[in-house]
């Protein structure tokens, strides 16, 4: 009895706060079917009449289908990548120690503590260069080069996986390739689950590469036609926010059928590596 | 022996593609940064070594030694405010109520979607007449209002209050996850030693969830380091240039008035405080393990 007191008493602090927390999402959500006149005159407020001329003005004024295309593009390109790459180079690196490894181990590591900042106008140039500027490719390439923290997971958790099963496939007569596709990469489903969630959402909702990379308005992705439609003179917050929500819808269904796996994947993560 | 070096090499081809991409993307270009930081190159030159030139020229440039101070105020106090608040909101997770699931879905969510959004969603809250939601609380409570983005420090806390909004709940959804691998047993203990709920969450969670933070403060100190997209949709750097943050100089002084040369000596300065920062976190964090 006193326990499903306190339990009650908690619940009377956080759902107040969870309504705090989600109130700026329902907002953009609501204030996407309002008119102009309406969201003048209340913009906190729930709907008075539903209106979808927003969405109907955003989708007459951007090519969102061809958007969304490159955004999963971009996404299922850089996920494939990164989530391959990075297990295929942690492998060498658990199960092969060696002096070279080691220095590759920590080469692979230093991304982290260089800022995409730091590398942002030779890309700039490269790409210009290289014909790789409005090319849905290049920003693939430039994600998967990210993999610093997906190969730092891979690892940590490799050294969990018991050596005595690669060593006995060994002595089976399995190769290398065989033992790491067949059994060791499966087996780092867990991690796997974290770094493709991960890597999914961070292609997804990326802002500063493509708004400099994809300049052209057929190649861009989803969130540039947000600053679009937001940079104008006085912004039509109605519009804006119709094309937030289309942007958010896929991040969001993403989420609800992941979430249990990304806060379980969290924990066990590798970030003991 | 022919067999041992054939499976090394073989070994060794696992790590091709991340070792390609990675130098080719990141690693080059870096390179590139470090070299261009001693020249004077932009679009209309030749190149030209020019020295230290383009770091004193930073120094000097009071946009950049703004923006610089700004971005470390912003990194530090978000760290700190984000790590402290969540560590909150995880023990609160904890105590399990049966709503909690949705709880911390609800907190999670803002991080799943992009930073650009976050911005655009506040701007309106913190607009500087009453119409401004933020300011109607305030008025409500009887203060006075603030213009938030019309007021320098005032806009340059509606970043930092956008930015922990945002991370919050990610960070409150990991700690909980390692509280909830803490054993079981530690509390009882707690408990038969009458240490009350403050007591418990003092003494047992926090210290044993040490290592979960020292990750989460890496991962913070870096990513607030990066900011860009909060304030640039939220108040475009501005009024003015006071939330412009270091990678706004880099853009402005780059792209925007192709001075690659200065740019790049920005980059580098960057580079530097933002290895600083994580290797002093990480000796720091280091040491207090080892006290523990």
């Amino acid at each position: 009895m006193k326990k499903r007191a306190k339990s009650f008493l908690i619940d009377l602090i956080m759902l107040p706060l969870c309504f705090v927390i989600a109130y700026p999402i329902l907002f953009i959500l609501i204030g996407s079917f309002k008119s102009r006149a309406e969201f003048a005159s209340n913009p906190y407020g729930w709907v008075q009449e539903f209106n979808l001329q927003n969405y109907i003005t955003a989708f007459e004024k951007s090519p969102f289908l061809s958007l969304l295309w490159n955004n999963l593009i971009i996404a299922f390109g850089s996920v494939i990548i990164v989530t391959l790459i990075s297990a295929m180079a942690a492998y060498p690196v658990v199960y092969h120690k060696c002096r070279f490894n080691n220095v590759m181990k920590v080469y692979l590591l230093l991304g982290f503590f260089i800022p995409f900042q730091a590398t942002l106008l030779p890309l700039y140039q490269m790409y210009s260069t290289l014909g790789l500027m409005d090319k849905v490719s290049g920003i693939v390439l430039l994600y998967s080069a990210g993999i610093s923290l997906p190969f730092f997971m891979f690892v940590g958790y490799m050294k969990g996986i018991p050596h005595e099963m690669a060593e006995a496939a060994m002595i089976d007569g399995c190769g290398i390739g065989r033992i790491f596709f067949r059994i060791i990469f499966p087996l780092t489903r867990p991690v796997m689950i974290t770094v493709i969630i991960f890597t999914f959402f961070s292609s997804w909702n990326n802002y500063l590469a493509p708004s400099l990379f994809l300049t052209s308005r057929d190649k861009g992705v989803l969130i540039l036609e947000v600053t679009r439609a937001a940079t104008k003179n006085v912004i039509d917050w109605g519009r804006t926010f119709a094309v937030v929500t289309i942007t958010i819808i896929f991040p969001f269904i993403f989420f609800l059928f992941t979430q249990k796996y990304l806060i379980k994947g969290m924990a066990s993560g590798g970030v003991k590596g | 022996m022919k067999n041992r070096l054939r499976n090394k090499i073989s070994y060794q081809i696992f790590m091709l593609p991340a070792f390609l991409l990675f130098t080719v993307f990141t690693v080059v270009p870096l390179i590139m940064c470090l070299v261009y930081s001693f020249t004077n190159y932009s679009s209309h030159r030749e190149m030209d070594f020019v020295g230290l030139e383009n770091y004193i020229k930073a120094f000097q440039d009071e946009l950049v030694r703004n923006s610089i101070g700004y971005t470390l105020v912003f990194t530090i106090v978000t760290t700190l405010g984000i790590t402290a608040l969540s560590l909150i909101v995880a023990i609160l997770f904890a105590r399990d109520s049966h709503t909690g699931g949705f709880q911390r879905a609800v907190f999670y969510f803002p991080s799943c979607i992009s930073l650009m959004v976050a911005g655009y969603a506040w701007r309106s809250f913190f607009a500087s007449d009453e119409n401004g939601l933020i300011n109607k609380i305030i008025c409500f409570f009887g203060g006075n209002q603030v213009g938030w983005l019309s007021d320098s420090t005032a806009a340059q806390i509606a970043v930092i209050i956008v930015a922990i909004w945002f991370d919050l709940g990610w960070c409150a959804v990991l700690f909980y996850a390692y509280i909830q691998s803490i054993d079981p047993s530690l509390y009882e203990v707690a408990k038969l030693d009458g240490a009350n709920g403050f007591q418990k969450a003092w003494y047992v969670t926090i210290p044993m969830i040490v290592p979960a933070i020292a990750v989460n403060l890496t991962v913070l100190l870096s990513q607030g380091l990066k900011v860009y997209e909060i304030p640039q949709s939220l108040t475009k750097g501005g009024p003015v240039t006071a939330t412009y943050t270091m990678t706004h100089a880099i853009l402005v002084r780059g792209v925007t008035e192709w001075k690659f040369g200065e740019a790049s000596a920005i980059g580098v300065l960057v580079l530097i405080i933002t290895a600083v920062l994580c290797l002093l976190q990480i000796k720091f964090t280091e040491k207090g393990e080892t006290e523990l």
